[in-house]
């Protein structure tokens, strides 16, 4: 049992049936679609910015990518979309960075970490490949390297950690030309927001998207349309894990009830070997 | 009748097993090809779709299939109808093989097969998965200590090493007695403990799509899923292990144990029942039932579960007249068993769909033939395992005390 036992202590104490609060200092950023020309000079920058091999600037210039939606995934950390609409406008997808990420819960051996920064980051050293974190993620983020017999990796946005760390920002939003990427801590980019659809409420849509999604993410969505249930997943607001990690905590309360049902079963086992024997049995 | 459980005697290859053994050789060659070129080149599964049949029907349904184990022992042990008895090692040895099988699914499923041990020392109690893995991980080794016994009756008194070894035979037989003796003694603990670990990751492996959220069809996510689970897998622990008894008994020519089959049959209606029951429950209370006005691949697959699944097996179970005839109550047991499948497969495969809509995952024929090669491989070594080991019993015809440890030549 003593497994057993670490296993109630690795979940943290009593009221912690959701995950840990992110730091409130952290940062995100906010994309604001109707400023988006759909240039692709963010994947550029993010591939570059990740060691990943890039296309020439011709291949930036060619429309036709945007026939067919594209998600990020292995060879992509962001990828731009275009949407048709009576305004067709583009919308760039990368990792939401959620503040109760549905990725660190459920990976089985805790490979992901919400940063102070606000960045939701991946271990390689831990990863087993088990893929339970692409079920978990509402925003189908994590991609895997279906191709790779040895060390397959998860691999998604990861802020750019890295260079957050050393006081640089994030590649995609230093080469956007055209500012429709902005970076912040998450409280003022909400200010803004809100104030730009205030001051211009016919152009916006009146909600900000990952505001509240999932109990909020770090990377936000402003646009002139609702974006929930059309481009992005229509999601609710409480945390992703949380029911997953209520009844976790249920089952597992300190270890109580598995203990308790050993106990029982050893009685009724002791019970029914000395107790009365009913006729022919 | 005394019972006694011996060796069986019988040919390993007949036209059958031959059958089963090309099977398992191209499912271990898929295999193989996996381990050299990555999941991609054998499977269909993709970043939208990642799970596929070897999660829903290798670890998931081979997981519940082995759920006789458990519950077999609850009843002869724990409620202690010593009846029974003759029932428990084929169904430990049925959940031994079975739970082997789901470790060896989960190790050819994930990406780095080599980190396997990691959930062991990386501890995430967040994970319902972590959860499944710890619990899966020790009652494996419980079920290996509660079928040494098996193995040690089989040796003692007849250890004979090869060659020079053999005059280790003495120590090894002494050893073997020692081992026999102390886990007497301990049994008691390691079946209580194999209870309560099912009981833990029959539920937690429940728990696991609760967490897909809205990607999960509104049919099948409930918060009680992990309920529902441990209903299901308690409730196809006794067909599981009749369909087995059945089919093993026609396959070596004895005479089946109807009375016995017959009683786990009846014990299997209200188990059903409460199954059935929690089944309409969550779906009045969710108000889910709209899901099944339109005729939908997920909502037939949905009424199948419960129609043959639950309501036919029950109605039939309760009826003397099918609990008698051996291929009706095979029938019967059958359902139940092809009815859990259904829903595991529909958990983790039917029921999910990518938040960003994607072509819909199919499994590809190679991942096909592996898992039936593992199906194969898995009726192979239960058969090598009862001509070997004393696991199923046959009617002793002398009568007289059980010797426990009847020294053969
Ligand atoms: S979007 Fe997905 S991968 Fe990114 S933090 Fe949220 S749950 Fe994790
Ligand atoms: S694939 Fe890796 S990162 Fe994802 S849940 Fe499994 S172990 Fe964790
Ligand atoms: S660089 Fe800026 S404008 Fe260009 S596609 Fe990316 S977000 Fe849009």
């Amino acid at each position: 049992m003593a497994a057993g036992a670490g296993l109630a202590g690795a979940a943290s104490p009593a009221s912690a049936s959701v995950s840990a609060e992110p730091s409130p200092t952290r940062s995100g950023v906010l994309v604001d679609t109707t400023v988006c020309i759909g240039c692709r000079s963010c994947e550029q920058a993010c591939k570059a910015a990740h060691g990943m091999p890039t296309q020439g600037p011709e291949a930036y210039e060619d429309d036709a990518v945007f026939d067919a939606p594209r998600r990020p995934d292995s060879t992509a950390l962001t990828v731009v979309n275009r949407l048709e609409a009576e305004r067709p406008f583009f919308l760039k997808a990368q990792c939401m960075h959620c503040d109760h990420p549905a990725c660190a819960s459920s990976c089985i051996v805790g490979a992901f970490t919400k940063e102070e920064s606000g960045a939701v980051v991946w271990d390689t050293s831990k990863c087993i490949g088990c893929r339970y974190c692409i079920v978990a993620c509402p925003f189908q983020v994590p991609a895997f390297e279906w191709g790779k017999a040895l060390e397959p990796r998860i691999m998604k946005c990861d802020f750019c950690a890295p260079r957050q760390r050393d006081g640089e920002l994030p590649a995609c939003v230093e080469r956007c030309p055209v500012e429709a990427l902005t970076f912040g801590p998450r409280d003022e980019l909400l200010r803004v927001a809100h104030e730009r659809i205030k001051r211009s409420p016919g152009k916006y849509n009146p909600r900000v998207y990952g505001e509240l999604e999932v109990g909020g993410t770090s990377w936000m969505y402003l646009s002139a349309r609702e974006l929930a249930g059309e481009a992005l997943p229509k999601l609710g607001t409480r945390p992703a894990p949380g029911v997953s990690e209520s009844i976790q905590h249920g089952i597992f309360a300190y270890f109580v009830p598995p203990v308790a049902l050993y106990s029982l079963l050893g009685f009724l086992m002791w019970d029914a070997k000395n107790g009365p024997r009913e006729g022919g049995e | 009748m005394t019972h006694r459980p011996t060796p069986l005697d019988a040919p390993f290859f007949t036209k059958g097993t031959v059958a089963l053994s090309v099977l398992a050789a191209a499912g271990m060659a898929v295999m193989g090809v996996r381990l050299l070129f990555g999941l991609g080149a054998v499977t269909n599964l993709s970043n939208a779709y990642p799970w596929g049949v070897w999660i829903g029907v290798d670890v998931a349904g081979g997981v519940a299939l082995a759920a006789g184990g458990f519950t077999t022992a609850a009843l002869a042990h724990v409620m202690h109808k010593e009846r029974y008895e003759a029932l428990v090692r084929p169904a430990l040895l049925t959940a031994m093989l079975g739970y082997t099988f789901v470790a060896f699914g989960v190790a050819m499923d994930i990406g780095r097969w080599y980190n396997i041990w990691h959930p062991l020392v990386m501890w995430n109690g967040r994970s319902a998965l972590f959860e499944v893995g710890i619990c899966v991980t020790i009652y494996l080794n419980v079920l290996y200590v509660e079928f040494l016994p098996v193995v040690a009756e089989r040796f003692i008194g007849r250890v004979s090493l090869p060659g020079p070894l053999a005059r280790w035979d003495a120590l090894v037989d002494r050893l073997l007695r020692a081992l026999d003796r102390g886990l007497s003694a301990t049994m008691f603990s390691f079946i209580l403990l194999g209870i309560v670990l099912s009981t833990l990751h029959q539920s937690s492996l429940g728990t696991l799509m609760v967490i897909a959220g809205p990607k999960m069809h509104p049919l099948w996510q409930t918060p009680i899923l992990p309920l529902l689970f441990l209903l299901s897998a308690v409730s196809v622990g006794f067909p599981m292990v009749i369909v087995e008894s059945l089919a093993a008994s026609r396959s070596f020519g004895l005479k089946p144990e109807m009375n016995l089959l017959g009683e786990l049959g009846r014990m299997t209606v209200p188990l059903l029942g409460v199954t059935l029951a929690f089944r309409l429950g969550d779906m009045f209370v969710r108000e889910s039932f709209v899901y099944l006005r339109e005729p939908s691949v997920p909502a037939v697959l949905f009424c199948c579960e419960l129609l043959f699944g639950l309501v036919v097996p029950m109605r039939m179970l309760a009826s003397r007249a099918v609990r008698e005839s051996p291929p009706l109550l095979f029938t019967a047991a059958g359902l139940v068993v092809g009815g859990v499948l259904l829903n595991r497969i529909d958990n983790f495969i039917v029921a999910y769909t990518p938040a960003v809509a994607a072509p819909r995952y199919v499994p590809s024929p190679w991942e096909v033939l592996a898992t039936l090669g593992c199906a194969a491989t898995l009726i192979l070594l239960y058969r090598a395992a009862v001509l070997v080991f004393p696991v199923v019993s046959r009617p002793a015809p002398g009568q007289g005390a059980r010797t426990k440890y009847a020294v053969r030549v």
